[in-house]
């Protein structure tokens, strides 16, 4: 009972996805990390550059919004424990590429990795 | 306000009731908890069946209504701005989807729109929120789930459409 036009859409839908996400492994998750950054309410929490990285160690994020436990090493950034009641920060694993980025949004906190020499966010501030 | 009225009235009620139901029941499945945003949107049978039965003022309303309770009880506060988002933009979209696309889109087609139209949503509020873009990095993956889920919501739609005698319920 599908028509002509439902299949084209789901098909461009898919495709358009498959090729956003092989754009941003080839292009985006690329590039050479520079730090790891954790941002609560859109302001700078803690940054850590690979120099300061080494074997694991959590760091706690508290706010007005949560707290969450967070574990950044020379391997990348992960979320081990959240206040958030879904937990998908904690689901999402460990990220280890520039631009890759872990969201809890409940407690407003965002675990990002910055590539390079362009940081988007350092002119923001 | 005549009878006719206010049965209209009634089941528009009830069928807010229906989705808050439907909502809930997703907020209890532990799925697709790896990405936020990544959801199969069970309640947006009842907005596709909506828009069908009442107009698609009248979905919007009901839409917004549901979304906004239903996050504030399983949700949280945090989640309201996310959920009504969602549920205003993809409302918005399968209305204009089903006004200027007639028979050319079947509800699978109209439900992967509103998917997509969600997750757009969803993901604009929370680049504002958070203050940063990247977060648009999710939108592909969140695609993917919302066409695959999308397009179920939709044929669940569609069935009910097709087998339920709306006119006869509402006059």
């Amino acid at each position: 009972m599908t028509t002509r036009a439902d299949r084209f859409i789901i098909v461009f839908f898919l495709l358009g996805a498959v090729f956003a996400l092989i754009f941003l492994n080839l292009a985006v998750y690329s590039v050479e990390p520079s730090a790891i950054v954790i941002s609560v309410d859109g302001r700078e929490y803690a940054r850590y550059t690979p120099d300061e990285l080494g074997e694991p160690r959590q760091v706690e994020v508290r706010s007005e919004y949560g707290y969450n436990l967070v574990e950044v090493s020379s391997e990348g950034a992960r979320v081990l424990e959240a206040s958030c009641p879904d937990k998908s920060d904690v689901h999402s694993g460990m990220i280890s590429k520039s631009n890759q980025v872990i969201i809890c949004a409940p407690n407003r906190v965002s675990i990002r990795i910055v590539g390079g020499s362009d940081d988007v966010d350092g002119v923001a501030y | 306000m005549n009878i006719k009225t206010s049965k209209r009235l009634t089941i528009m009620a009830m069928f807010t009731a229906i989705g808050l139901v439907l909502q809930l029941i997703e907020s209890m499945l532990p799925i697709f908890t790896s990405v936020p945003g990544g959801k199969l949107g069970l309640a947006n049978i009842v907005s596709i069946i909506n828009i069908s039965f009442f107009g698609g003022a009248n979905a919007l309303l009901i839409a917004t209504l549901r979304s906004f309770i239903g996050s504030m009880l399983y949700g949280g506060a945090m989640a309201v701005p996310y959920s009504v988002s969602g549920a205003v933009l993809s409302t918005i979209v399968m209305w204009l989807a089903r006004k200027y696309a007639g028979g050319r889109l079947s509800g699978v087609g109209v439900g992967v729109l509103g998917a997509a139209a969600h997750n757009t949503a969803q993901i604009l509020t929370a680049s504002i929120i958070f203050g940063n873009g990247y977060i648009w990095t999710y939108l592909p993956v969140l695609i993917i789930i919302g066409t695959l889920s999308g397009a179920v919501v939709g044929f669940a739609a569609e069935t009910v459409l097709r087998k339920t005698p709306i006119t006869k319920i509402l006059n």
